[in-house]
C-alpha cells in the first residue's frame, strides 16, 4: 500500500531545483503524480502530491525536510481526503478586471460567503493597451453540488456587476493563464 | 527671371499635392537618410522589405491630379446624383444639419482628426459629448443606461440579438424578429444568426409568438410600416417565459410616443441619423443601444462613465467593458468598440442645440403633416392602412404602387414600394407644405380642388392611442438648455474642442492607427449637399455620382492590393474582418467543405481578429511567435498539418503587428493552401505596403482594407471608420449583398452570398470621397513615396530613440517597417515608472501618448506615418529623450520614486492656482520642461484619471453642473 503526501517547496531559483526534489523522491520508490510549481520574483515554489510506498513515508519526510540546508525549504503532510465529487462540482472561472488594491481580497472573501471552495488559484497581472493594468484569474473552485449552475451563474453575475470584474464560468477542463497574454 | 527654363508642365504643378501630403520635404529627407546612413529612398526600400514580394511593376493608375482639377472632377461627379426628395424612410430620414454644427464640428479638423478616446485626459471634450449622447438616448428611449454608439442600427439589432442569448433565461436557439421591422436589419441579423446557431423566425409578433420559444424578440416601434403597437403585452408575454425583448426605435418618434423602457423593453436599438446627421447615401451614422442597469457588463461597445481625476476633480473616461476583443480576445461577445463617435458627437450637439423644446417643435411638425397628409389621401379616396403612427404610413393601391411611384419620381419625390399593391411614405425634418402639395397632386392630379393644408389642419385628429403618447420629461438636464442662441453654441463648441488633443494640435504617434493627414480637400466633398443628401435606397439612377464613385475606388483599390473585387460595403475594419471570413467560410462550403472551421490566428493578433473569427463561428487555434514577433513557421506547419481536414483560414497581419516585413510571409501564405485553407490579411499595415508590394500578390485571398489609416479617412474621435474588403476572384460571387437594393454584389448572379453584413448597401458611401480624392491627388508614384517617406520616418525615429529605449523588433538590416516598438519594460524595474507614467507625461509635452502595451506589454509603439515633417517627429522624439532623462533621474535617487514628474503627471492648471507649490521639482520642470512650451502649450484639463473608482460606481449619464462647479 502506499500513502499520499503533499509536499509544499521554497526556495532560491537555480538550474537543478526540481531535479535535487525529484531525486529524493525517486530514491524512495515515491511517485510524483501531481504538482504546481512557479518561479516568482526570483524565488521557486511549488505543492507536489507524490505517493510513497507506507513503509518509506516516514524515511522520505526525513529525507525531503534534510534539503533544507542546502536552500530548499521543504514541509509535508499526509494528503486529507480530496474533496469528494459527488458534494463538490468543479467550476472554472475566468475572473478580469481593473487592476486594484484588494481585487483578490474582494473575490476570495466573496466566494468564501457563498459556500464556494477554492481549489485552485492562478492569478496575474495583464496590460491592456486600452485598459490599463488588468487583473485575470482563473479559479478552479468546487461549488456545493446542490446548487444549480444557473443559480450560481445569477450569484456570480451579481458579483461581477458588484465588484466590476467579468467572471467567465466553465465547467470544462482549467484552461491556461496565459491564454490571454 | 531665373536661367534656368522650367517645363511648363512642372510650373503646372499637377503633383503639388504629393508635397503636401507628405510632411519632409526633399531637404528633411536627404538629412534624414543621411541619419541613416542611406543613400536614396529606393535603398532605404531594398534594404527593409523583403526581395521576393516587391512588385515589379508601378502601379498602374492615372497621374496625380492637382487639388483643383480633383475637385471640380468630385464637383461633375456629384452633379450625376439627382437630390430627390426623399419619402423613403426605412431608417434614414432627410435632417436639417444645424449650420454652427456643420461648420464647427463636421468640417472642423479638431473635431474629426482625433482619435478614440482611449487617452482619456486628452479627451474630455469628446468625452462629455459622448456623455450628453448616452443621456439624450436614455431620456427618449426611456431606459437606465446606454453605450456611446454602436455602426449601424441594423447592426445594434444584430448585437442585441447576441446579448439576449447570453443573458435570457430562456435556453431555446430561437430569436424571433417581427415582420414588419426594416428589411436590411432583418437580413443582418440573419445573417449574424447563422453562424452562432441561432434560428430566426421572422413573423408576426402579435400573433406568432406565442407558439414558439423563443430566448429573444426584435419589433420596430414605429413598425417599418409606420404602424406602432402597445409593447407591453409583448414584454410581458416574453419575460414569462424569461425570454427578452429588444426594440428598434427612432429618436425623433420618441419625443411624442412612449418610450419602450416604459413598457419593459429589456434592450432598445436604432439610428441616430436623423438627429443632425446627413442620409449620405447610407452612412456613416451612429447607432444608440440602450438597456437595463443590470445588463451594463453585457452591453456592446463602449460605455462613458463619470470618475474623479488625482485631484478629485469629476472627469470622463470609457469605463471598463472587460468583455470586449482587446482583452478577451475570441472569448469576446463582439469585435465593436467605440464606433462613428463623430456621428454621434453631432446628434448630441443636435439635441443640445434644439433642447426639449426645439425637438417637440420639429417632432411635432413632422407628425402634424403626416397626419394632414394621411387624411388628405383619405379625402382623395385613397385607403391609409396604418392606424397609428408618427411620421410613415403605408397607402393601400391595388397593382398601382409602381405606376404612382414613378409618377412621383417625376415630381421629384422619392416613395418607397412595399409591394405592388402598397405604398410607403416617410416624412421627416426636411418636409415642407409644398412636398405634400406635389404629393397629392402625384395620387390625384386635381387634388388642390379637394384638400389643401390649411383646411386639413384644424380638422386632422390624434392618430395615436393616449396610451402611446409620451408623458414623461426628458432632456432635463440644464446642457440641453443653455447652448440655444448660436453665440453660446459656437463658444461651447470651441471651449470642449480645445480640451482635446487632435491632428491640427500635433502627432498623434499610434502605432497601427496611421493618423495620417486627413486633407481638406479630400473632405469638402463629404457635406456637398448631393453627396450628403442621397437616400440609401434611391433608384440608381439618382446615385450615378456614387455609383461612378464606388466603380473608380473599387478599381484604384484593387489596382493597389491586386485583388481581384472589392466590396464597399464593411463600414468598419472589424466589419471587414468579420465578412472576410464569412465569405472565406461560404466559399469552403460551396465546395463541400463547410466543416472546414479553425482559424489560425498568431498569438501576435490584434484582439479583434480572435473575435471576429469567433463571431463567424470558427474555432481559433493560436500559433506561437518567434522571439522576433515573426509567425513561428514550424509551429504553424504543425498546427496546419493538424487540422488539415477542418483548416478554414489563418488571419495574418502584415506587415506584423510588431512592425516588421517577415521575410517568410510567402512561405506562411503556401503553408496554409497546402493545407486547404484561405488567408486573411489583416490590412491595418498597409500603410507600409502601398505601391510597394501587393497583398494579394504575397498570398493574401482577403484582406481588409482601413480606409480610415491608409487612406485618410478621418478617425473621428473614434469613428466613422470603413473596413471595405478585397478578394480574389474564387470568392467575389460570396461577397455581401442587399435586401433592398440590387446589384450590390455584381459577381454573385444567382448563387448564395453571405447576406448582408451593414444596413447600407455600400456602407459608410458618404466618406468614400475621401479616399477617392487621396488616390487621385496622389497617383502612382505620389503613393509609392507616401510609403517609402512612412517607413523612413518611422526608422528615423527608431535610429533617434534607441540610444534612449530598446527598439523591440527590427527586420532584416536592422530596419523597422513602417512603425517601432520602444521596449519600457527593464524602466519598470529600474525606477518603478510605467508605461501609463510615460503615456501622461507626454500630455505635459503636449503630445498624445503613442500606442500602449500592444502587441508586447510594457512597450510603447510608435507610428509617425509620412505625414509629419522631420520638424515634428524632432519634437515628438527630444519629449520622449527628455522624459528618458527624468526617468533616469528616480533611477539614480536623485527624485523620488513616487512623487516625481511622471508619476504626478500630467499637470493641470489646478496645480499651478494653489496658494502654495509644494511639488519637489520646479514649475517649470512640471509644466515647460522643453523650450519650445513655452510659444504653445497645451493644457489638460484634468490630472490622471483614476479608473477604478468610476468602475465601482458606474454613472454613464451628465452628472449635475455644480459637481464640476464644486471641486474647480
Amino acid at each position: 500500500m502506499s500513502t499520499s503526501i503533499v509536499l509544499t517547496v521554497i526556495g532560491t531559483d537555480k538550474p537543478g531545483f526540481v531535479q535535487t526534489l525529484s531525486s529524493v523522491l525517486a530514491a524512495h520508490g515515491a511517485s510524483w503524480s501531481k504538482s504546481r510549481m512557479a518561479s516568482l520574483a526570483g524565488k521557486f515554489a511549488g505543492i507536489l502530491l507524490a505517493d510513497v510506498p507506507d513503509d518509506e513515508t516516514d524515511k522520505v519526510i526525513v529525507a525531503l525536510q534534510e534539503l533544507g540546508p542546502s536552500g530548499l525549504k521543504v514541509t509535508v503532510e499526509r494528503s486529507a481526503m480530496d474533496l469528494s465529487a459527488s458534494t463538490y462540482r468543479r467550476v472554472s472561472l475566468d475572473v478580469v478586471g481593473r487592476d486594484r488594491p484588494n481585487i483578490m481580497h474582494e473575490i476570495v472573501r466573496a466566494l468564501a460567503e457563498r459556500g464556494i471552495n477554492i481549489v485552485e488559484l492562478t492569478t496575474e497581472r495583464l496590460r491592456s493597451s486600452t485598459a490599463g493594468t488588468l487583473f485575470h484569474a482563473v479559479v478552479q473552485v468546487g461549488s456545493p453540488a446542490n446548487m444549480p449552475l444557473d443559480e450560481l451563474r445569477k450569484d456570480l453575475d451579481a458579483l461581477a456587476n458588484e465588484l466590476m470584474v467579468d467572471i467567465l464560468l466553465e465547467e470544462s477542463k482549467p484552461r491556461s493563464v496565459s491564454a490571454l497574454a | 527671371m531665373s536661367d534656368q527654363r522650367l517645363s511648363l508642365e512642372t510650373l503646372e504643378m499637377r503633383g503639388d499635392f504629393i508635397r503636401r501630403h507628405i510632411g519632409p520635404g526633399q531637404q528633411q529627407i536627404e538629412e534624414m537618410l543621411a541619419e541613416l546612413g542611406l543613400s536614396s529612398l529606393d535603398e532605404l526600400i531594398d534594404k527593409t522589405v523583403p526581395q521576393s514580394i516587391l512588385s515589379k511593376e508601378p502601379l498602374n493608375l492615372p497621374d496625380a491630379k492637382s487639388e483643383r482639377v480633383t475637385i471640380s472632377l468630385l464637383r461633375r461627379m456629384r452633379e450625376r446624383n439627382k437630390i430627390f426628395v426623399s419619402m423613403i424612410g426605412m431608417g434614414y430620414y432627410g435632417t436639417v444639419l444645424p449650420n454652427v454644427i456643420k461648420r464647427n464640428v463636421l468640417e472642423n479638423p479638431g473635431w474629426y482628426t482625433a482619435y478614440t478616446p482611449y487617452q482619456a485626459e486628452v479627451s474630455q471634450g469628446r468625452l462629455e459629448v459622448l456623455l450628453n449622447f448616452q443621456q439624450v438616448v436614455i431620456d427618449l428611449t426611456g431606459m437606465e443606461l446606454a453605450n456611446a454608439s454602436l455602426l449601424d442600427e441594423a447592426t445594434a439589432a444584430a448585437e442585441a440579438m447576441a446579448m439576449s442569448r447570453r443573458i435570457a433565461k430562456n435556453k431555446s436557439s430561437v430569436f424571433f424578429v417581427d415582420k414588419d421591422c426594416h428589411p436590411q436589419t432583418i437580413d443582418v441579423v440573419r445573417t449574424r444568426a447563422r453562424p452562432l446557431d441561432i434560428e430566426v423566425i421572422v413573423g408576426d409578433a402579435s400573433t406568432d409568438l406565442t407558439k414558439q420559444q423563443v430566448f429573444g424578440a426584435l419589433v420596430q416601434y414605429p413598425g417599418s410600416s409606420g404602424e406602432m403597437r402597445d409593447l407591453e403585452p409583448l414584454a410581458e408575454q416574453l419575460h414569462a417565459s424569461d425570454a427578452l425583448l429588444t426594440v428598434a426605435s427612432d429618436l425623433l418618434a420618441l419625443v411624442l410616443i412612449k418610450p419602450p423602457g416604459e413598457m419593459g423593453a429589456d434592450i432598445v436599438v436604432g439610428s441616430a441619423q436623423r438627429f443632425g446627421v446627413p442620409m449620405a447615401y447610407g452612412g456613416p451614422h451612429a447607432a444608440f443601444f440602450a438597456t437595463r442597469d443590470t445588463f451594463k457588463r453585457q452591453t456592446p461597445g463602449r460605455i462613458i462613465g463619470v470618475s474623479v481625476d488625482s485631484v478629485g476633480k469629476p472627469a470622463l473616461r470609457m469605463a471598463l467593458q472587460t468583455r470586449e476583443q482587446h482583452i478577451r480576445r475570441e472569448k469576446a461577445t463582439s469585435n465593436i468598440c467605440t464606433a462613428q463617435v463623430l456621428l454621434a458627437v453631432i446628434a448630441a450637439f443636435y439635441a443640445i442645440y434644439h433642447g426639449p423644446e426645439g425637438l417637440k417643435l420639429i417632432a411635432g411638425r413632422v407628425h402634424r403633416l403626416t397626419l394632414i397628409l394621411a387624411e388628405g389621401l383619405r379625402r382623395l379616396g385613397f385607403e391609409v392602412v396604418t392606424q397609428s403612427f408618427f411620421d410613415t404610413i403605408t397607402v393601400r393601391v391595388p397593382g398601382q404602387a409602381r405606376r404612382i411611384a414613378a409618377r412621383a419620381r417625376e415630381s421629384r419625390i422619392n416613395v418607397r414600394v412595399v409591394d405592388a399593391d402598397h405604398l410607403g411614405i416617410a416624412l421627416d425634418e426636411t418636409t415642407r407644405r409644398m412636398n405634400l402639395e406635389a404629393l397629392w397632386r402625384v395620387f390625384a392630379t386635381k387634388a388642390a380642388e379637394t384638400v389643401s393644408i390649411d383646411g386639413l389642419d384644424p380638422e386632422v385628429e390624434e392618430c395615436v392611442p393616449t396610451g402611446l403618447r409620451r408623458s414623461s420629461d426628458f432632456l432635463t438636464h440644464p446642457v440641453f438648455h443653455i447652448y440655444h442662441g448660436e453665440t453660446e453654441m459656437l463658444r461651447y463648441l470651441r471651449w470642449l474642442a480645445s480640451k482635446d488633443v487632435a491632428l491640427d494640435r500635433s502627432m498623434i504617434p499610434l502605432g497601427s492607427c496611421t493618423m495620417k493627414l486627413n486633407a481638406t480637400t479630400e473632405m469638402l466633398p463629404v457635406t456637398y449637399r448631393q453627396f450628403s443628401a442621397l437616400h440609401p435606397f434611391a433608384p440608381l439612377e439618382q446615385a450615378q455620382g456614387y455609383q461612378q464613385l464606388f466603380e473608380e475606388l473599387e478599381d484604384m483599390l484593387c489596382e493597389i492590393t491586386g485583388f481581384d473585387a472589392i466590396s464597399l460595403q464593411p463600414n468598419a475594419g472589424s466589419q471587414g474582418e468579420y465578412s472576410g471570413l464569412l465569405t472565406i467560410h461560404k466559399y469552403h462550403q460551396t465546395r463541400g467543405e463547410g466543416h472546414r472551421d479553425v482559424c489560425l490566428i498568431p498569438s501576435s493578433a490584434h484582439g479583434t481578429n480572435p473575435a471576429s473569427a469567433q463571431m463567424a463561428g470558427l474555432k481559433v487555434v493560436v500559433v506561437a511567435c518567434d522571439n522576433n514577433g515573426n509567425v513561428d513557421v514550424e509551429d504553424l506547419n504543425a498546427k496546419a498539418a493538424d487540422h488539415a481536414n477542418s483548416l478554414a483560414a489563418l488571419m495574418v497581419t502584415y506587415p506584423s503587428t510588431h512592425g516588421v516585413f517577415e521575410e517568410a510571409i510567402i512561405e506562411i501564405c503556401d503553408i496554409v493552401h497546402r493545407h486547404g485553407g484561405q488567408v486573411y490579411m489583416d490590412g491595418a499595415n498597409l500603410n507600409a505596403l502601398v505601391g510597394v508590394c501587393r497583398p494579394a500578390d504575397i498570398g493574401a485571398d482577403v484582406s481588409h482594407i482601413n480606409l480610415h489609416k491608409t487612406f485618410c479617412i478621418p478617425h473621428g474621435g473614434g469613428g466613422p471608420g470603413m473596413g471595405p474588403i478585397g478578394v480574389k476572384e474564387h470568392l467575389a460571387p460570396f461577397l455581401p449583398d442587399h435586401p433592398v437594393v440590387d446589384g450590390v454584389n455584381p459577381a454573385a448572379g444567382d448563387g448564395e452570398t453571405i447576406g448582408a453584413i451593414s444596413a447600407a448597401p455600400w456602407g459608410s458611401a458618404g466618406i468614400l470621397p475621401i479616399s477617392w480624392s487621396y488616390v487621385a491627388t496622389m497617383g502612382g508614384p505620389g503613393l509609392q513615396r507616401a510609403t517609402q517617406i512612412a517607413i523612413l520616418n518611422a526608422n528615423y525615429v527608431s535610429k533617434r530613440l534607441s540610444p534612449h529605449y530598446p527598439i523591440v523588433y527590427t527586420g532584416k538590416n536592422e530596419m523597422v517597417a513602417h512603425e517601432c516598438i520602444i521596449d519600457l519594460r527593464g524602466l519598470k524595474d529600474s525606477s518603478g515608472i510605467s508605461v501609463d507614467d510615460v503615456a501622461k507625461r507626454l500630455v505635459d509635452y503636449g503630445f498624445h501618448a503613442p500606442t500602449m502595451s500592444f502587441p508586447v506589454p510594457d512597450t510603447m509603439m510608435i507610428e509617425p506615418t509620412e505625414s509629419e515633417a522631420k520638424r515634428e517627429l524632432d519634437r515628438f522624439c527630444d519629449a520622449m529623450i527628455a522624459i528618458r532623462k527624468e526617468i533616469a533621474a528616480v533611477e539614480t535617487g536623485a527624485a523620488d520614486a513616487r512623487n516625481n514628474v511622471l508619476c504626478n503627471a500630467p499637470h493641470t492648471h489646478h496645480l499651478l492656482l494653489k496658494d502654495k507649490w509644494t511639488l519637489p521639482y520646479s514649475r517649470q520642470q512640471a509644466f515647460f520642461p522643453l523650450p519650445g512650451l513655452r510659444e504653445d502649450k497645451y493644457w489638460p484639463p484634468v490630472g490622471r484619471i483614476d479608473n477604478v473608482q468610476g468602475d465601482r460606481q458606474l454613472i454613464c449619464t451628465c452628472p449635475p453642473l455644480r459637481d464640476y462647479e464644486e471641486v474647480a
